[in-house]
């Protein structure tokens, strides 16, 4: 193989992270750069999301997922920023040498920086504790939708679907719209995953039942999916067996969760969170790797792509940073109650920072509060909050090198 | 009177809403942070409106398909026969992002928009 390709910034992924990120970075005079991407076109999934919703926030418009990836890729090409389309990163070093493989061969990279912009996959039926056969008929929602969007086939007639975050909420609306006929939705929660607005114009407009504490337990069917047996489950989520019951379907989709891709940032020794599944950062969004950056959905599964776009701009900045030389040391740990994760989990001092994070249940006057030694560093009032929507809480410069810890309760019930 | 609840879904704070109706016609709104809720109510409990996304067949394109939306959102009960009528077009490629494929939808008022671009793929006739 030939020597290693010399560049200060090496994107993996050409999602609206990598996307966002490499716009960010050319604005601030950083030439020497170039995104990788897998799929034959760059714009990640925004791809196949062709329903409207994206760009509230950045655009103040309700654009498509195509239409909002333009707004990123038609100035990377004016640009002319390097992309390579049809290109999928194989191997990632400690030392940031990049392994890519195209049509073109295998090409090896040597970045300054390295950013990790490789977006999430979606939990499979493998996950999911579901007694018989594995017939045909199964998909995740999100395959689902490619089948629909991009390739016009249409994955069944008679549908259940498990699970209610918003790609399932999705994709019941526009499978019914498709013709097909959506029996129900089955979350194991007691509250929906997906955004209300979602639940709305998603399933309340098309008469789609949402049986909340519900599960699927058991496939049935030879060669394709014949039928499936629901339950209703415990406060613990355990499926009580007499509430079974059996429902015809030839297709059941999956809508359970995203997991954030990081084979390749394993291979590079990059330290994992156990609960967001993606790299520890710290406030600069650095990895335990030195120079290997991390935004977007590798790092955090994230609702809206505006969000996406935010924190690698933001990211871009500290890459430029990096480069003039290193970023302060972050000793200072953060940690959460009443919510999942927080997003970075190390800071610094002297430097202010924004925390992001979900609460663990949907609640009305959400108090957000960050605390350092017993002394509240800064205190927020959320009018509502969900887990399907994250939450983010500016903190100021600490002076102390003391863990950090980020609380969540409501008004009424003060966090135990 | 009849009271009525739902959620504002205009912005992330989802105030939930307590409505009071005389008829077809919204008399008060409660729960709502600011003004633009009791609007939202109005609307969603007398017309609600929505935009439609969907994809239309093409016709010696690249892609099978090109995704569309409309170019304002229309009464929800005319969805379905807005969605019927889309499923009835075929265009010709090429078509390009932001090209408007139907002038006035069903009467609407309303343009349909391609919200993709599907290059024209050229056959070999030999
Ligand atoms: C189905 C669905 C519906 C959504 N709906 C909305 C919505 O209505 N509104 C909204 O604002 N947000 C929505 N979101 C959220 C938003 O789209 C995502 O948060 C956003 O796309 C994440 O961007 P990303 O760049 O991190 O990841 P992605 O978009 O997943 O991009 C990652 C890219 O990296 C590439 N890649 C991965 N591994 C490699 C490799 N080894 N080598 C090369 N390339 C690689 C992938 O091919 C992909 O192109 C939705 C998300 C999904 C999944
Ligand atoms: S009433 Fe106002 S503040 Fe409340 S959700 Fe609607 S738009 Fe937002």
């Amino acid at each position: 193989m030939n020597e290693p390709i010399m560049k200060d910034v090496v994107i993996l992924g050409g999602g609206p992270a990598g996307l966002a990120a490499a716009l960010a970075l050319h604005e601030q005079g950083v030439r020497d750069l170039v995104i990788l991407e897998r799929e034959p076109e760059a714009g990640g999934i925004l791809r196949q999301c062709i329903h409207d919703g994206f760009g509230l926030t950045r655009f103040h418009e309700a654009l498509t997922g195509p239409e909002y990836a333009k707004r990123f890729l038609d100035p990377v090409r004016a640009e002319g920023i390097e992309l390579h389309t049809g290109t999928t990163v194989t191997g990632l070093t400690d030392q940031r040498v990049v392994t890519a493989v195209s049509r073109r061969g295998l090409t090896q990279y040597q970045a300054r920086a390295v950013i990790l912009a490789m977006g999430c996959r979606e939990r499979a039926a493998g996950a999911l504790p579901m007694y018989g056969a594995r017939p045909a008929g199964v998909f995740t929602a999100g395959v689902a939708q490619a089948y629909v969007n991009l390739c016009n086939n249409m994955v069944g007639r008679e549908i259940v679907i498990l699970g209610s975050g918003d790609i399932g909420l999705i994709m019941a609306r526009r499978l019914t719209l498709e013709g097909a006929h959506v029996l129900g939705v089955y979350e194991i929660l007691p509250h929906p995953s997906g955004l209300p607005r979602n639940v709305t114009q998603c399933l309340d407009d098309f008469h789609i039942p949402l049986h909340l504490s519900h599960t699927v337990t058991e496939l049935h069917g030879a060669a394709r999916l014949e039928a499936v047996t629901v339950c209703a489950v415990d406060d613990q989520r355990c499926p009580l067996p007499e509430t079974a019951r059996r429902i015809p379907c030839d297709t059941l989709i999956l809508s359970v969760g995203l997991i954030p891709e990081n084979e390749l940032s394993r291979m590079a020794g990059v330290q994992l969170d156990s609960q967001t599944g993606g790299p520890v950062v710290d406030q600069f969004l650095q990895t335990t790797v030195p120079g290997i950056f991390a935004a977007g959905n590798v790092l955090h599964v994230h609702d809206v792509a505006d969000d996406v776009s935010a924190e690698a701009e933001f990211l871009a900045e500290q890459v430029v940073r990096y480069l003039a030389g290193p970023l302060p040391p972050c000793p200072i740990a953060v940690t959460g109650r009443g919510c999942g994760h927080v997003v970075p989990q190390q800071l610094c001092r002297g430097e202010a920072a924004v925390l992001s994070f979900r609460p663990a249940a949907p609640r009305r006057h959400l108090v957000v509060e960050a605390v350092q030694d017993g002394q509240t560093l800064c205190r927020r009032t959320i009018p509502y909050a969900t887990p399907a929507q994250m939450v983010h809480l500016p903190i100021p410069d600490l002076a102390d090198g003391s863990p950090v810890e980020v609380c969540c309760y409501d008004d009424e019930n003060p966090a135990v | 009177m009849m009271t009525k609840t739902l959620l504002c879904s205009l912005c992330p704070n989802c105030c939930a809403l307590t409505v009071t109706m005389e008829g077809d016609a919204v008399t008060g709104c409660t729960g709502n942070l600011c003004t633009q809720g009791a609007d939202f109510a109005r609307q969603e409990l007398t017309m609600p409106l929505r935009n439609v996304t969907t994809s239309v067949a093409v016709s010696g394109g690249l892609y099978p398909l090109c995704s569309v939306r409309l170019s304002a959102p229309i009464p929800l009960s005319r969805l379905t026969e807005a969605v019927d009528l889309l499923h009835g077009l075929t265009v010709t490629a090429p078509v390009a992002m932001g090209q408007v494929l139907l002038e006035d939808l069903l009467g609407l008022g309303v343009q349909v928009l391609s919200t993709r671009s599907v290059p024209a793929i050229h056959f070999c006739k030999d």
